[in-house]
């Protein structure tokens, strides 16, 4: 699969009004996906990233949030341009998204064949409607779901957690998207059922050549499951870069953190982590120099008076920090 | 008291023998029986972390709260420092529960939104003990400055905080009244990430400081071993195997174990696409499978799983296995 540009975009900022007026919660973020590929936007609560997966699918809450710069081209269209019959057709079939909690996607009076149906009505309309149960048995089975014919009757709340995701994930890969947004599919679960969910993703995308946006906290996750990495925060991209870069030699205090902060397989136990100081700052509070100096142990005066920008630091590598890579 | 005193570390603080703990459920659908503990023996030694570790379901926070007595065991024996609490009343339990105190998962949830982070904190001492106002205020910015707080907390609410400060809120609340043991139910899994790593500090030092004995449950299993001296792995309401943590993790010998320890994701990605062994669906706890508790999921089964549950017995020194094939 040869990497023809899927997603790209460009300087995307959103705005939220809020009471306290106008709130900018991303600010110019710029990244791409390439078909087959797959890029992990990674961020804690509140940095950004689920908003940023909302914009994409053009479904931001409708009249507060606001994307007030920026495009977004997918397969070389303007997505904020489109007319919305136009997203309709998109949504689905262009682009399916997952999310993390599949009781909230999934509706609870359908059965889980009724919703993949629904799903195949809507984007596969090339199948006929006495074929889309078969279909629908046939995606079940792809995504791993033991004797799918007898589940196709199962109501949301009569499966597992693992098999909610599972079903959320065959109506995500119904409509043959070819990029799928993940947003922390695998946070709820437990780790055995997570790293098969990875797997089957990974699978599905090397067999389809599907483009894939994984947004998650989770760094293991990341090494897990991505080519490259955008690290988010408070709002802004921070670094980013390949994986197989950004995991050995992270560039940007805050990515560094995240790595090394989180206890590993390796790490000696009981001995006091390298810990990130304070706390994530609310969208409000965010200072017009660098917004990590607060919490950054190589901040001085300069990184607390102006803001640094997002700038190359080698092939595909960029970071936006006046002390990229000093200790 | 004291964690390294070698000889008297070994002595159990809470020990659990044949625990079983069964839950009623659905007054409508036939009064089915969870069967959440199916005869856990589990003894917490003095100043060790013990670390509990499973999936969703398997019993590993039914069993810290077990032991803390806040259910009545349907059979089996809880014993706090040698003294059987099982069948003791509320009302005399007020002992254990100055000794004893946990520390929740979610800070909001555990925590009253209308009162003062100074309330919050005298709570215990106002219940547990005769405590004049005064002392009591003092207790109270003692607590703070223990888990990192400034003496102006006092007088703000819970809501004013991050999640991170609420937590060590929750913390100095469990230790206001100078329990020695901590049980830790999934403490740092609402955080954010960058967040996590300082409360874990934080429960090191109060550890250290203190001679804490704790008992840590989480289903983050690299956060279990970074935190634990030992870990017990549950599957279905049943440790499967118990030993120090390294050896856990870096030679497991139950099945289970084996593919659990795999599953962690690993911050390298050079080693992504390793084969990860399948655990399957886990059983339901309302009809208990015969024989060993993992057989239906187990690549290595045979025909004695089936019938006979395996014993916890001990395999090598320290190293506890319930596996029929887990060679001494």
């Amino acid at each position: 699969m040869a990497e023809a540009e899927l997603l790209s975009v460009e300087d995307l900022s959103i705005s939220f009004s809020t009471d306290r007026g106008s709130m900018e919660v991303v600010d110019r973020a710029s990244f791409r996906v390439p078909s087959g590929r797959t890029l992990a936007l990674v961020g804690e609560s509140g940095c950004g990233k689920t908003v940023t997966a909302s914009a994409l699918m053009r479904l931001l809450p409708h009249p507060y949030g606001r994307v007030t710069s920026g495009r977004i081209l997918f397969d070389g269209s303007d997505i904020l341009a489109l007319p919305v019959e136009e997203m309709y057709r998109i949504r689905g079939s262009g682009m399916a998204m997952i999310f993390q909690e599949p009781m909230t996607a999934l509706n609870p009076v359908h059965t889980a064949g009724a919703q993949i149906r629904e799903t195949l009505e809507l984007h596969r309309g090339e199948i006929p409607a006495s074929a889309r149960g078969e279909e629908a048995v046939r995606i079940l089975r792809e995504v791993g779901i033991p004797s799918p014919e007898s589940r196709m009757g199962s109501f949301p709340f009569q499966l597992s957690g693992g098999m909610r995701q599972r079903v959320m994930i065959a109506m995500a890969l119904a409509g043959r998207p070819r990029l799928l947004i993940a947003d922390e599919p695998t946070t709820a679960l437990d780790v055995t059922v997570q790293a098969q969910i990875l797997r089957l993703i990974r699978v599905l995308q090397e067999g389809r050549g599907m483009g894939v946006l994984y947004i998650t906290h989770d760094m293991g996750v990341v090494a897990e499951i991505a080519d490259g990495m955008a690290v988010m925060y408070a709002g802004q991209l921070v670094e980013t870069g390949p994986v197989t870069e950004v995991f050995p030699g992270p560039l940007h205090p805050y990515t560094k953190g995240l790595i090394r902060s989180m206890p590993r397989l390796g790490s000696v136990p009981k001995e006091r982590l390298p810990a990130i100081a304070g706390s994530v700052p609310s969208p409000h509070e965010y200072p017009a120099a660098c917004r990590f100096a607060e919490r950054c142990s190589l901040a001085d005066s300069h990184c607390r008076q102006e803001a640094p920008r997002l700038e190359e630091a080698g092939p595909g590598r960029m970071v936006r920090c006046f002390k990229a890579g000093q200790a | 008291m004291n964690a390294t005193d070698a000889a008297g570390s070994l002595a159990p603080v809470v020990e659990a023998r044949g625990l079983v703990q069964h839950f009623r459920q659905g007054r409508y659908s036939g009064r089915r029986v969870v069967h959440a503990l199916n005869g856990v023996d589990l003894a917490v030694r003095r100043g060790e972390t013990l670390g509990l570790v499973g999936e969703t379901g398997c019993g590993k926070s039914t069993l810290a709260r077990a032991l803390l007595r806040l259910h009545r065991p349907t059979a089996g024996h809880v014993f706090f420092e040698g003294t059987d609490v099982t069948r003791m009343r509320e009302r005399d339990l007020g002992f254990l529960r100055r000794r004893m105190q946990m520390v929740f998962q979610d800070p909001v949830e555990s925590m009253n939104g209308r009162l003062t982070v100074g309330a919050v904190l005298e709570e215990p001492l106002v219940v547990q003990t005769r405590m004049k106002a005064g002392p009591r205020r003092d207790r109270c910015l003692e607590l703070l400055a223990d888990v990192g707080l400034p003496e102006d907390s006092l007088d703000r609410y819970p809501h004013e905080f991050s999640g991170g400060q609420r937590q060590r809120i929750a913390i100095a609340r469990a230790l206001a009244n100078g329990p020695e043991v901590l049980l830790c139910d999934e403490p740092v899994s609402a955080l954010d990430v960058s967040v996590q790593s300082q409360i874990l500090n934080l429960l090191l030092d109060l550890q250290k400081a203190r001679g804490l004995t704790m008992v840590f449950v989480s289903h983050a299993l690299s956060v279990v071993r970074h935190m634990s001296d030992r870990v017990a792995v549950m599957y279905l309401g049943s440790i499967v195997e118990l030993s120090d943590s390294l050896s856990i993790y870096e030679a497991p010998r139950h099945p289970y174990t084996k593919a659990l320890i795999a599953a962690i994701p690993d911050t390298d990605p050079a080693r992504r696409g390793r084969r990860i062994p399948s655990t399957g669906e886990v059983p339901s706890p309302i009809e208990l499978p015969a024989g060993c508790p993992f057989h239906a999921n187990c690549p290595v089964r045979v025909g004695v799983c089936s019938v006979e549950k395996p014993p916890l017995r001990p395999i090598a020194e320290g190293h506890l296995c319930a596996c029929h094939l887990a060679g001494a």
